[in-house]
């Protein structure tokens, strides 16, 4: 690990509250609480950051090699301390704060969704939204796939154990695939001169962050032909992994029976081969009962 | 967007597949008979994706695929090699990559140049692809958009 004292001591006074920044071979302070700890690394591959996440579950992961340092702790700081909020601004709003530099963004472009069908539909607008970027990999295969994968565990596996009868609505016709009551989605998208965030909220809350995390880990340590095995059953590996390669940052923020949001943040100046090797980093958060 | 669908056409010896819009978890291959012809050419030119449920319908659809016969793959997009790459079972053991994409990106202006590489055999080596190129949109340098080593894993069996 690299001596970022003079950084550092700058941050520490800027840390609102009880959050302490971490590295991974510090000792955590008695007083401290997990999820309130902040990790800076700087770790080798993106492999090796779901490692260290899989057997040390903090909340933030952030890595301070990248150009993106402040950001990444700018982000870490506002989901910890006004992590309400999430419910009804998702976590890209906050990227409309003065406190943003490479992330700083004017404005968000927000969709509701209630079924499968909406999925395309949505897709189109975000691909509207987008249209003045440049074309490539990132903007014409990485976003939809993201937004696809996103959307999709939204509507197949978040309401499984809430919704009756939802467990082989997999199988059934698109047309019934549809949220109960009031309930829909939401997905954001919002781009600056280098990135691209993109978020879905569902409104229930069951996400269980670390079957992501492992669901990625396996991906690296099986080979995605037994994750995908496993995953006829319960989704999860290969998706993740697919996002996972294609964005610097990942995040998951749940309020169990509530809300779950996931988000990304995508450079699309950057080739995919680059993207997936850059310094990556995870948020997780999990709170309510 | 394209909508997903799958056109056939029989020749003599060849089945022919040609897939339109994105493999999803709600695509159906249901009505596809692979039995006709011992040679089957899927071509992917069409396709806008595959999400991970995708993934699961096409490698059902592949298990269809009779032990005698031969899949032929053209115009195989970098997210397709991924999986015939990632994924045991994406294609039939013998299988034939006979076109696919190689993407170069431009760091200058943020675009994408696509070339369409053809292989006549499966013994044959892959032509040596340059590690630059000129941007077809600004005319400055693109970089090749694939880790060669890892992208190429395929045509070892494929
Ligand atoms: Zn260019």
């Amino acid at each position: 690990m690299g001596d970022m004292t003079g950084i550092n001591k700058l941050i520490s006074k800027a840390l609102p509250g009880d959050i302490i920044l971490l590295a991974p071979e510090d000792d955590m302070p008695e007083s401290a609480k997990p999820e309130k700890c902040i990790i800076k690394a700087d770790f080798d591959t993106p492999f090796e950051l779901i490692e260290y996440a899989m057997s040390h579950p903090f909340s933030h992961y952030i890595q301070y090699k990248a150009d993106t340092y402040t950001d990444e702790l700018q982000i870490s700081c506002n989901m910890l301390s006004k992590r309400s909020n999430f419910k009804l601004d998702g976590i890209i709003e906050n990227l409309k704060g003065e406190q943003f530099e490479r992330y700083k963004i004017d404005d968000v472009h927000r969709f509701q969704f209630r079924c499968r069908d909406d999925v395309g539909k949505i897709e189109q607008s975000i691909e509207q939204c987008l249209e003045a970027l440049p074309r490539n990999q990132v903007t014409t295969s990485a976003v939809p796939l993201i937004i696809d994968e996103f959307m999709t565990n939204a509507i197949y596996s978040a309401p499984l154990g809430v919704e009756p009868e939802w467990d082989n609505v997999r199988q059934r016709d698109n047309s019934e695939i549809v949220y109960s009551g009031d309930r829909c989605g939401i997905v954001g998208v919002a781009a600056n001169d280098e990135y691209i965030f993109l978020e879905c909220i569902d409104p229930y809350g069951t996400l269980v962050p670390q079957n992501i995390i492992s669901g990625i880990c396996q991906t690296y340590k099986r080979g995605d032909k037994q994750v995908l095995r496993d995953d006829e059953t319960r989704g999860g590996g290969i998706g993740s992994r697919m996002i996972w390669d294609k964005c610097v940052t990942f995040g998951i923020n749940v309020i169990r029976h509530n809300c779950a949001m996931v988000f990304c943040v995508i450079p699309y100046r950057l080739s995919l081969r680059k993207i997936a090797n850059h310094p990556k980093s995870l948020h997780i958060m999990v709170s309510g009962e | 967007m394209a909508m997903f669908k799958v056109s056939e056409k029989l020749f003599e010896k060849i089945h022919r597949l040609t897939i339109y819009g994105k493999i999803a978890e709600d695509v159906s291959f249901d009505g596809i008979d692979l039995t006709q012809r011992t040679i089957i050419h899927v071509d992917f030119k069409h396709v806008i994706g595959i999400n991970s449920g995708g993934i699961r319908e096409w490698i059902n659809f592949m298990k269809k695929v009779p032990r005698k016969s031969r899949v032929i793959c053209t115009n195989c997009s970098v997210e397709i090699i991924n999986q015939v790459n990632m994924i045991e079972g994406f294609l039939p053991l013998r299988s034939f990559i006979k076109t696919f994409f190689v993407p170069y990106f431009c760091e200058s202006c943020g675009n994408q140049t696509e070339f369409l590489i053809e292989r006549k055999r499966r013994v044959d080596p892959i032509p040596e692809l340059d590690e630059f190129i000129k941007c077809h949109k600004c005319g400055e340098e693109a970089e090749i958009d694939i880790l060669e080593s890892s992208f190429m894993a395929f045509k070892e069996k494929f």
